[in-house]
């Protein structure tokens, strides 16, 4: 190096490369035929065994960046404690984490007589860490003045109250331990008089319920004296509020049923069990009850509230729903008359859409089987608008008559429309059914179908009202000319009397007519009746023609007998023209029967429903046996009928047009 | 470097709240007392309650007094037994449970002599001679707070003589005096507990709320651990022929024999005059007793008590019969298989008075002293609000609890008499920790912070008397 600094300087080439500053002692290598480990060759030339010898050493010592920081065993007082106590404790030597410190006071020196070297060393004591966890609650102070005017209590002496007090400080109010505890013994009365024994007071025996009560009278009343109650805080007030409202009673009895609870044997126990389980059940169902209700009304189109709040409690009596009913029917009374009216024409556009379970229904069996849910999508703001098709296809209808309530089944109104008063002719009815081949149980029910399979039943019975008279007539034709041959015979000569009978006939027979006419009409009307009347409004208006044809039959049967002939001919046309029409319908009806046969299943109907329609139904059929009277007063009465004006004139201008189209029929006969 | 730092860093009192000084815990049991320094989770010495006494000679009032595991159970002539504790499980020899709490102390925890013989003042006729000063400086805890456990049912003068050893034979700067059953709560972390404590003296119920002991609901009974030793008596001379009970210091060889044939062994005499006394030999056998206990004895753990009906319609004593047995050899090498029914019915008698055996010195249990009646009459003591936190927080501690299936009895049967309650069972898996339950719950509380202000300092005893304990250790 030195070299070649000395040359730099003097400007001299470099003289090739530096030689290391210390040359490498090359050692003497010793080596073997290779391919033999180190181990082995050591065995063979018997060379220094390879141990290497080290003298044993200890770990050598961390060399620590600073210094270990000695533990020395610290002195140190209490700030809440009175007598200065002096604990030790090992810390690091300088360690002043406890920031606070305490002066040595006078009384420390005497208590610490041992650490006073100590604390020579340190002047100041450090305080202990734990001193401010010392809470101690206030207690109740008061003087004895303040006692005797405001705290005075017959049952406790102050000496107990004021031993009371003290115990509850002592345990912080726990009152468990203070009844625990509590132990006082009345001192011994001085004597008052010269001679008599000195009294020793039973001490009373106190439940916790007593000494709280006594302790938060105390308590409370302290507080005002020291504290008015319109300058308290509000937490203050509170205790106050708290304190002032114990009522040991209250506390004693709920005591005794927390003990009677937990004394429960297993069979009590197990009881109780039981009954909450059938309680949760029941609540879980009503639950269930009341989304069910939901729905519904959802579904008849309730203004959504908001569907969290919106309670349906006031509709859970069957009151409330009829409210709910009349409501909605008034609200909305003007608004769907016309929606029917658009709707109906669009209908008769598309053919006569029926029967089937009205609206009500419908809307029930959703909510109670729940599988059409999804498809009636209820949630989101009303219901749903359903296209004419739809409608159809569902069976929903619009009625805007009375709605039955709860369900009807169709295979009732199938048996009822083959029922007829009497046995004689439900047979006769069945009879004719066979006849038109028709099974007396419909294979394939719908709604379609039942309504044409009424329709058709009403027109057997006219058929076979109209075939009744026409065999009286025919009967009494056949008495009528017999006679007449008989007198013809007799009284050649007296032509006179002859054509009074005759007149009296005519005139009956127009009265006859008449009668028949509005019979039919009224029969006409309970058939024409539109498609979304109500079957019971139907069923009505069938007992009602019923009765009215009983009423009128005993009258009716001499004047039957008067019957002409010339009726009874155009009566036996009629009934083939019928014959005829009836077997079309059936055709059709079949028809139908074979298209609507998949939505038969979504119309099948939850069997639970029946009791309660059944239950509606008898009622109702003795009400109608009683007197049709009554039950116009309770259509008039029954919210449903809130149009009854506008259906009678509806009556009336289709009886009109029934009465046309009988006088274009019997004119008809008559040509015939 | 950063982990060396770390080690030597003291834990953050924050954390546990402990803030050791150097306070030593002291435990008294009848069978054993137990000592060690606050903060430990252990006792570090152990000492049987028991003692040795061997009566000199030249003056027989004045008896040697031997301690320790290592001089008490050699034969030495004439020695003789004495417990400190009486069979309620409190202090009954003042004088001797001093010396024994400063041997227990001194000879392991403390680096300082034991007092003197000849000034500790018991050995002094004349006890006005002693100089304070000299005093003063003898004192062999002069640096260590002190805390002591007592029972539940401790009370009256009783209590104040712990804090007058400790204050004046000791010189201890501080004081504190616990329930035991609190501080067992204390160890499982309960501050509301209701503590059993099966023992050797006494099973103790204990209801503590917040921490502090609810003194009229405290009961107790002696079916314990001498109880349970006794039936085993009443047992091995009630079979058939009668098992000896052997000691070991009575056996000075012994060979090995089939299960059920006497033993073979030669065994130790001693010269007329230098016999141990009957004492001696009583506390030897209660010591194979123990061993007896801790690997043959077995709880009945149900369904239904062993003296009851099974399921199956026989008796349980039937189903019983069924249960394997287990083996055991005495000291002088005499062994036997003990049947299951042997092992349940030893121990029946905590459970059901009308299982237990009797004699003339052993008079049957009443049905109000069953572990079961002893709960039950606690409780009904206790408020009502309390008693369903109580049972289900029930501590089990005490050595004598630690038979097998012991617990799972316990469940059973407080759980038929409260159908209405969750009966919850706090008992640690570790052995030591059932032991020495109280201790480790004193260890505990004299290591906290919050402790501190606490003690019954030196100045305050000095300016009150020993009074003062009953004022604050409540
Ligand atoms: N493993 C064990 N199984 C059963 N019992 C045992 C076992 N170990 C010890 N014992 C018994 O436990 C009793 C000692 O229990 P423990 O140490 O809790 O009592 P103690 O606190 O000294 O007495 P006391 O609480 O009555 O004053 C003795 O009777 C002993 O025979
Ligand atoms: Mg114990």
């Amino acid at each position: 190096m030195m070299g070649s600094d000395a040359r730099d300087v003097l400007g001299l080439p470099s003289a090739g490369p530096p030689k290391p500053a210390t040359p490498k002692v090359q050692k003497p290598k010793v080596r073997g035929p290779t391919g033999m480990s180190r181990e082995v060759l050591d065995l063979k030339y018997e060379g220094a065994p390879p141990i290497s010898i080290v003298a044993p050493k200890f770990k050598e010592k961390p060399k620590l960046p600073f210094k270990p920081r000695p533990w020395e065993e610290t002195p140190f007082g209490n700030s809440a404690r009175k007598d200065g106590l002096i604990l030790r404790h090992w810390r690091r030597k300088g360690d002043v984490s406890n920031a606070a410190t305490l002066p040595v006071t006078p009384a420390d020196s005497n208590a610490a007589s041992e650490m006073e070297q100590d604390e020579k060393a340190t002047p100041t004591l450090s305080d202990s860490h734990w001193a401010k966890f010392n809470v101690k609650v206030d207690r109740p102070q008061y003087t004895d003045e303040q006692y005797e005017t405001h705290l005075k209590n017959d049952d406790w002496s102050k000496e107990e109250t004021d031993y009371l007090v003290d115990l509850a400080a002592d345990f912080d109010l726990r009152w468990i331990v203070v009844a625990d505890r509590y132990e006082y013994e009345p001192k011994e009365q001085p004597k008052d008089h010269e001679g008599s024994m000195a009294v020793t007071p039973q001490a009373k025996p106190r439940t916790q319920e007593d000494m709280k009560a006594r302790y938060y009278d105390v308590a409370a009343k302290t507080m005002v004296l020291h504290n008015p109650l319109s300058s308290m805080s509000s937490s203050e007030f509170d205790a106050h509020e708290k304190m002032t409202k114990y009522d040991p009673n209250q506390e004693r009895k709920r005591k005794m049923y927390a003990e009677q609870l937990m004394n429960r044997t297993d069979e009590e126990k197990y009881e109780e069990e039981m009954l909450l389980k059938e309680l949760s059940r029941i609540v879980l169902n009503q639950e269930k009850l009341f989304n069910e209700r939901k729905a519904l009304y959802d579904r008849l189109g309730i203004p959504p509230g908001p569907p969290q709040t919106h309670s349906t409690a006031m509709y859970q009596s069957s009151q409330g729903l009829t409210q709910l009913m009349q409501n909605l029917l008034t609200q909305n009374k003007n608004k769907e008359l016309e929606k029917k009216e658009k709707r109906r024409s669009a209908m008769a556009a598309e053919g006569d859409f029926s029967g089937g379970p009205s609206g009500m229904d419908r809307s029930q069996r959703h909510s109670i089987g729940g599988g059409l849910e999804k498809r009636f999508s209820f949630g989101q703001g009303g219901p749903r608008q359903l296209s004419a098709r739809e409608e159809q296809k569902y069976g929903v209808s619009h009625p805007n008559e009375r709605l039955t309530g709860g369900v009807q089944f169709r295979h009732e109104r199938i048996t009822k429309a083959g029922q007829a008063k009497s046995g004689v002719q439900t047979s006769r009815i069945g009879a004719a059914l066979t006849e038109l081949k028709i099974p007396q149980r419909l294979t394939m029910p719908t709604a379609k179908v039942v309504t044409e399979y009424e329709k058709l039943i009403e027109s057997i019975k006219t058929l076979l009202e109209v075939r009744k008279l026409s065999e009286k007539l025919d009967g009494e034709i056949k008495v009528w000319q017999a006679q007449k041959e008989q007198q013809e015979a007799k009284d050649r000569g007296e032509e006179v009397k002859e054509e009074e009978p005759s007149q009296v006939v005519e005139n009956e027979e127009e009265e006859d007519t008449k009668e028949v006419d509005e019979q039919a009409e009224r029969r006409r009307t309970a058939e024409a009746e539109d498609d979304d009347e109500d079957e019971e409004n139907a069923e009505e208006k069938e007992e009602e023609k019923e009765d009215s044809d009983e009423e009128a039959s005993p009258k009716e049967r001499n004047k039957d007998d008067e019957e002409d002939a010339e009726v009874d001919e155009n009566f036996a046309g009629d009934q083939d023209d019928e014959e005829e029409e009836e077997e079309e319908e059936e055709e059709e009806e079949e028809e139908e029967e074979e298209e609507e046969g998949e939505d038969d299943e979504d119309e099948e109907m939850p069997i639970e429903a029946e009791a309660e329609v059944e239950v509606d139904n008898n009622d109702e059929d003795q009400d109608d046996a009683n007197a049709n009277e009554e039950n116009e007063n309770d259509r008039a009465s029954s919210p449903a009928s809130a149009a009854p004006t506008t259906r009678s004139e509806g009556l009336r201008k289709r009886s009109a047009s029934v009465i046309s189209h009988v006088s274009n029929k019997s004119s008809k006969r008559q040509r015939r | 470097m950063a982990t060396g730092q770390a080690s030597t860093k003291p834990p953050d009192a924050n954390e546990y709240g402990g803030d050791e000084i150097s306070a030593l815990v002291l435990d008294p049991g009848y069978s054993t007392t137990r000592a060690g320094f606050a903060g430990e989770d252990v006792p570090k010495a152990i000492v049987p309650s028991f003692h040795g006494l061997i009566p000199s000679e030249s003056t027989p009032k004045h008896a040697k007094q031997l301690f320790g595991d290592n001089s008490i159970n050699i034969p030495l002539p004439r020695i003789s037994i004495s417990n400190v504790m009486s069979k309620e499980g409190t202090v009954e020899d003042w004088d001797t449970a001093a010396n024994l709490w400063e041997y227990a102390i001194t000879s392991r925890l403390t680096n300082t002599k034991p007092t003197p013989l000849a000034s500790n003042g018991l050995n002094d006729p004349n006890e006005d001679i002693t100089m304070e000063g000299v005093e003063e400086q003898e004192k062999p805890l002069g640096e260590n707070p002190l805390l002591m456990t007592e029972t539940g049912w401790n009370a009256g003068k009783d209590r104040e003589k712990g804090i007058e050893i400790a204050m004046e034979n000791w010189g201890c700067p501080a004081f504190w005096l616990a329930r035991n059953g609190v501080l067992a709560a204390f160890a499982s972390g309960k501050p509301t507990a209701l503590v059993v404590d099966l023992g050797a003296s006494t099973i103790a119920i204990t209801p503590v709320h917040d921490g502090l002991i609810l003194k009229k609901a405290v009961t107790r009974s002696p079916l314990a651990g001498n109880f349970v030793s006794n039936q085993l008596r009443l047992l091995f001379a009630s079979s058939q022929p009668p098992i000896p009970i052997t000691p070991h210091y009575l056996v000075a060889s012994k060979t090995a024999v089939d299960a059920g044939t006497p033993a073979q062994a030669t065994y130790r005499t001693f010269a007329p005059g230098t016999e141990p006394h009957p004492s001696f030999r009583q506390f030897q056998e209660e010591r194979v007793l123990t061993e007896f206990k801790e690997s043959v004895v077995n709880v009945w753990t149900g369904p239904g008590r062993l003296g009851g009906h099974s399921q199956q319609g026989g008796t349980n004593i039937d189903v019983a019969k069924q249960h394997p047995g287990k083996p055991f050899e005495m000291p002088d090498g005499w062994n036997q298989m003990f049947p299951a029914l042997d092992r349940y019915r030893a121990i029946e008698g905590i459970f059901d008075h009308k299982m237990a055996l009797s004699d003339a010195s052993n008079p049957p249990p009443s049905p109000g002293q069953t572990i079961t009646a002893l709960i039950s009459s606690s409780l009904s003591q206790v408020d009502i609000d309390l008693r369903p936190h109580l049972l289900g927080n029930i501590v089990i501690t005490g050595a004598s609890s630690w038979f097998a299936g012991f617990t799972d009895r316990l469940q059973q049967e407080l759980q038929a008499a409260y159908p209405g309650v969750r009966v919850r069972m706090v008992a640690s898996g570790q052995m030591v920790e059932r032991k020495f339950g109280s201790w480790i719950g004193g260890s505990i509380l004299a290591s906290l912070g919050t402790f501190h202000q606490l003690w019954i300092s030196k100045k305050e005893y000095e300016e009150h008397g020993s009074g003062i304990v009953e004022k604050r250790c409540k």
